[in-house]
C-alpha cells in the first residue's frame, strides 16, 4: 500500500530532518514507529500527508502504485490517507457535525461521487460517535475550540472512523490521554482495522501498544529507522530506553 | 473642470429645478461654507489614508437622466427575496413606487423629493433635519446644498415594525459620471422598533459618486437597526456620514458590510444622551483589486452607565487598501462606561494594506474601555489540517476567513441578510461553498 524510498526532507531552511527513510507497508498491518524526541517521528508523518513546510529532496513515497511526493495535501487525503494531528487546530463557527460533512463531501467529489445522502451521513455519524462515546452535543460545538487533550483525540479518531481512509497515521495521538480515554481511542482504532487497511502509529510511548497490536516496530533516530522488530521491540525499548540503539 | 468647479456652477441651476424654496438660504450657506472647508485632502489628519484626488478629478453631471430601464425583474434580483420584506426604490434620484413594495402601516413614510415640496411636512426638518449631521464636514454641507433624493421615515411611539424595509438607490442610463446627493432620517419614537437595510447599486460602466448622509434618532425604549449592504460595482464611489443620536435605555446598531464599490468612505457617529444606552457598530470589509475601504467610527459618551461594542473585520486582496479609525470619547461625567472597540485584518496578497487606528479619549475614571487591532494572514497550521482533510486550498482559506468574519455577524437578526451576506463573502473569496450549511 505504502512504499518509502530513500526518502529525504528537509525544513525551509535547508536543514535535513528525514535522512533516508525507508518502510513498506501493506494492507491489513499495524506499523508503529517509536523514537527519542526530535528524532523526526512527526515530520515523518507531515510529509506523507503533504505538509509544504517540508522539502523532499530525494527518494519517493508510492502509495497504491502512484509516486505522491507532488501532491497537494486534499490530494492525498482524496486517495485515502489520513493523518490525525497531535495538535489539532481550532476553528470557531465551524461545528464538529458540519466540518466532516464538508470533509467528507469534498473527499465523495474529488472521487466522483455524489454528496452522501443526509440520512446516512447522520446515520454514519451516530454510529461512530457512540463507537467513542461522543455525546451529541459535543458535534455542534465549534470544531477543537475549549476542547481539551482527550476531546480533541477523540475528535480525530471521530474523523478518522467517518472518512474510512484507507493509511491512517496516527500522530502521537496517545499524548495527553488518561487511561480510560486511550482504551476508547484504542477500540475505536480497532474496530477501524481491517485486511484492507493499514494503520501507522507514531507514539513515544509503549503503553499505546497495549491497546493497539502492531505487527511491526521500528525505530527512528537522527532521521533513519535504525531497527526494525515485532511488537517484542517496543518492550524492550521501555525497558531499556534508546540509548543502547543509538550506540 | 472638477468636481469643484461644477458643485460651484450648478448651483443656482438646480435651485431652480426645485419648487419650493424653504430650505434655499441653508442651502446656500451650506455651500459656502462647504467652499471655505473643500474637500478634506491627505494633509488632513482624518482623510491622511484616504486620498480623494480620484473622485474630484472627474467631472459629474449633477441632473442625472430621469429615464431608466429597470425592471422589476431586475429588482427582484437585487433584494433579499423575502416576500414579507419592504424595498423601497430610487431610481435615477427618484422614488419609483411601481418598483417598490411599501405595506407597512401605522408610520410616516415621505419621500425627500415629495417632503420638501409640501409645507405641513415643514416641521420634519425643522425639528429633526441635519440637526445631528455635523455642519463642520465638507461632505455635509455639500450634502445640504445639492440633497433632493432621500427618505423620511418616523415610526410613532410602541409601534413595532418586524419587517426590514430595504431602501435602494439605483443608477442607470446615465451616458456621463453622476453625482448623488442622497439622505436619509430615521425617527425611532419611544418603544418603537425598525430595522433598515440600505444598498445603492451604479449599472452603468460611467461612474457615479454618491454623498450620503443619514441621520437616525432612536428615543427610549426604541431599537433601530441599520444595515449598509456596499457590494456596489467598481465605477462606484461613496462618501456616507450616519449620526446617531440615543435616548437613555435604547439600542442602536450600523452594521456595514462593504464588499464593492471603487472607493468607500464610511463615517459614523453615536451620541449618547441619557443613560443605559447601548450602540453597536459591526463591519465586514473584504475587497480586492484596488478597492479601497475607509471605516472611520466615533462614539460619544456624554452620559453615564452606557455601553458601545464596536467589532470590524477586514479581509484584503491584491492591492486592496483598507482604513479603520475608530474613536471613544469618553466625557467627565460619563462614569460607569463600557466601550469596546476590536479591528481585526487579514491581509491576503503582498500588495494589501491596512491602516488602522484605535484612538481613545477618557475623561471618567470609572470606566471600562477596551480596544485592539491586529494585521495578520491566514495560519499555516490551520490551512493544513483542513486540506489534509480532503479540504482543497482555496476552500479551506474561504473556510477560515468566513470563521474569522463571522463573529462581526453574530447580532443580525435577519436571517435572509446573514444568508446574503455568506453568499457575497463566497463570491468574493471566490469558492462555490455554502456557508450557511458548515456554520
Amino acid at each position: 500500500m505504502l512504499t518509502i524510498n530513500n526518502l529525504h526532507a528537509e525544513i525551509e531552511n535547508g536543514v535535513e530532518i528525514l535522512k533516508g527513510i525507508n518502510l513498506r507497508i501493506n494492507p491489513g498491518e499495524v506499523h508503529a514507529i517509536m523514537g527519542p524526541n526530535g528524532a523526526g517521528k512527526s515530520t515523518l508523518s507531515s510529509v506523507i500527508a503533504g505538509k509544504e513546510d517540508y522539502v523532499v529532496t530525494d527518494g519517493e513515497i508510492i502509495f497504491e502504485g502512484e509516486d505522491i511526493v507532488e501532491d497537494a495535501p486534499e490530494e492525498r487525503a482524496h486517495k485515502g490517507i489520513f493523518m490525525s494531528f497531535q495538535y489539532p487546530v481550532e476553528i470557531p463557527g465551524v461545528s464538529v457535525t458540519n466540518f466532516i460533512k464538508a470533509a467528507m463531501n469534498e473527499t465523495r467529489k474529488a472521487n466522483g461521487q455524489e454528496d452522501m445522502p443526509a440520512k446516512e451521513m447522520l446515520g454514519l455519524i451516530r454510529e461512530n460517535s457512540e463507537k467513542l462515546g461522543i455525546k451529541k452535543d459535543f458535534l455542534s460545538r465549534s470544531l477543537n475550540e475549549g476542547f481539551s487533550g482527550g476531546e480533541k483525540k477523540r475528535n480525530e479518531i471521530f474523523q478518522m472512523l467517518m472518512l474510512n481512509p484507507k493509511l491512517a497515521i496516527l500522530d502521537e495521538t496517545d499524548s495527553g490521554l488518561d487511561i480510560d480515554a486511550l482504551r476508547i481511542v484504542a477500540d475505536g482504532v480497532n474496530s477501524f482495522k481491517n485486511e484492507g487497511n493499514a494503520v501507522l502509529l507514531i507514539t513515544h510511548y509503549q503503553r499505546l501498544l497495549d491497546y493497539i497490536q502492531p505487527d511491526f516496530v521500528h525505530v527512528l533516530a537522527d532521521g533513519k529507522i535504525i531497527k526494525t522488530g515485532d511488537k517484542t521491540l517496543a518492550l524492550e525499548l521501555e525497558e531499556k530506553g534508546y540509548d543502547w540503539l543509538l550506540n | 473642470m472638477a468636481l469643484l468647479e461644477n458643485i460651484q456652477n450648478n448651483h443656482s441651476s438646480f435651485l431652480e429645478t426645485l419648487k419650493h424654496s424653504f430650505l434655499d438660504e441653508n442651502r446656500k450657506s451650506a455651500l459656502k461654507n462647504f467652499f471655505q472647508q473643500g474637500f478634506p485632502t491627505k494633509k488632513d489628519e482624518e482623510y491622511k489614508y484616504t486620498n480623494l484626488r480620484e473622485i474630484t478629478e472627474k467631472n459629474y453631471n449633477f441632473f442625472p437622466n430621469e429615464h431608466h430601464t429597470i425592471s422589476k425583474q431586475q429588482i427582484d434580483e437585487l433584494h433579499l427575496g423575502e416576500e414579507n420584506f419592504d424595498w423601497i426604490v430610487f431610481v435615477n434620484g427618484h422614488l419609483h413606487k411601481e418598483l417598490s413594495k411599501i405595506s407597512i402601516e401605522n408610520v410616516e413614510l415621505l419621500s425627500f423629493n415629495y417632503a420638501l415640496n409640501s409645507p405641513e411636512h415643514k416641521d420634519v426638518f425643522e425639528k429633526y433635519f441635519n440637526s445631528i449631521a455635523n455642519q463642520e464636514l465638507a461632505f455635509v454641507n455639500l450634502n445640504l446644498a445639492y440633497v433632493k433624493t432621500g427618505f423620511f421615515l418616523k415610526v410613532p411611539k410602541n409601534v413595532v415594525i418586524e419587517k426590514p424595509i430595504h431602501v435602494f438607490y439605483l443608477s442607470q442610463n446615465q451616458d456621463e459620471n453622476t453625482f448623488y446627493n442622497t439622505r436619509n432620517l430615521l425617527i425611532a419614537e419611544e418603544g418603537s422598533k425598525i430595522e433598515i437595510i440600505e444598498s445603492h447599486h451604479n449599472f452603468d460602466d460611467t461612474f457615479v459618486l454618491t454623498n450620503s448622509v443619514t441621520e437616525i434618532f432612536t428615543y427610549q425604549n426604541a431599537k433601530a437597526d441599520w444595515h449598509k449592504l456596499q457590494n456596489d460595482s467598481d465605477t462606484s464611489y461613496l462618501i456616507d456620514h450616519t449620526f446617531a443620536k440615543q435616548e437613555r435605555d435604547s439600542l442602536t446598531t450600523v452594521n456595514t458590510f462593504s464588499f464593492g464599490g471603487k472607493i468607500v468612505r464610511n463615517n459614523l457617529d453615536f451620541i449618547h444622551n441619557g443613560q443605559n444606552i447601548n450602540s453597536f457598530m459591526n463591519g465586514i470589509t473584504i475587497i480586492g483589486n484596488e478597492q479601497l475601504v475607509d471605516h472611520h467610527t466615533a462614539v460619544h459618551h456624554n452620559t453615564p452607565n452606557c455601553e458601545s461594542y464596536q467589532n470590524y473585520k477586514g479581509i484584503f486582496k491584491d492591492k486592496s487598501k483598507g482604513v479603520f479609525n475608530g474613536k471613544v470619547f469618553v466625557d467627565k461625567i460619563a462614569q460607569k462606561t463600557n466601550a469596546y472597540q476590536q479591528n481585526n485584518n487579514v491581509l491576503l496578497n503582498e500588495g494589501a494594506t491596512i491602516d488602522t487606528k484605535p484612538q481613545l479619549e477618557i475623561f471618567a475614571d470609572d470606566v471600562k474601555c477596551s480596544h485592539g487591532c491586529t494585521v495578520g494572514q491566514l495560519n499555516d497550521d490551520a490551512l493544513f489540517y483542513l486540506r489534509a482533510r480532503g479540504i482543497s486550498k482555496k476552500e479551506a482559506q474561504a473556510l477560515l476567513l468566513y470563521a474569522f468574519a463571522n463573529d462581526a455577524m453574530e447580532n443580525i437578526d435577519i436571517e435572509p441578510l446573514k444568508l446574503k451576506i455568506s453568499k457575497l463573502l463566497a463570491e468574493k473569496l471566490e469558492v462555490d461553498l455554502a456557508f450557511e450549511d458548515i456554520f
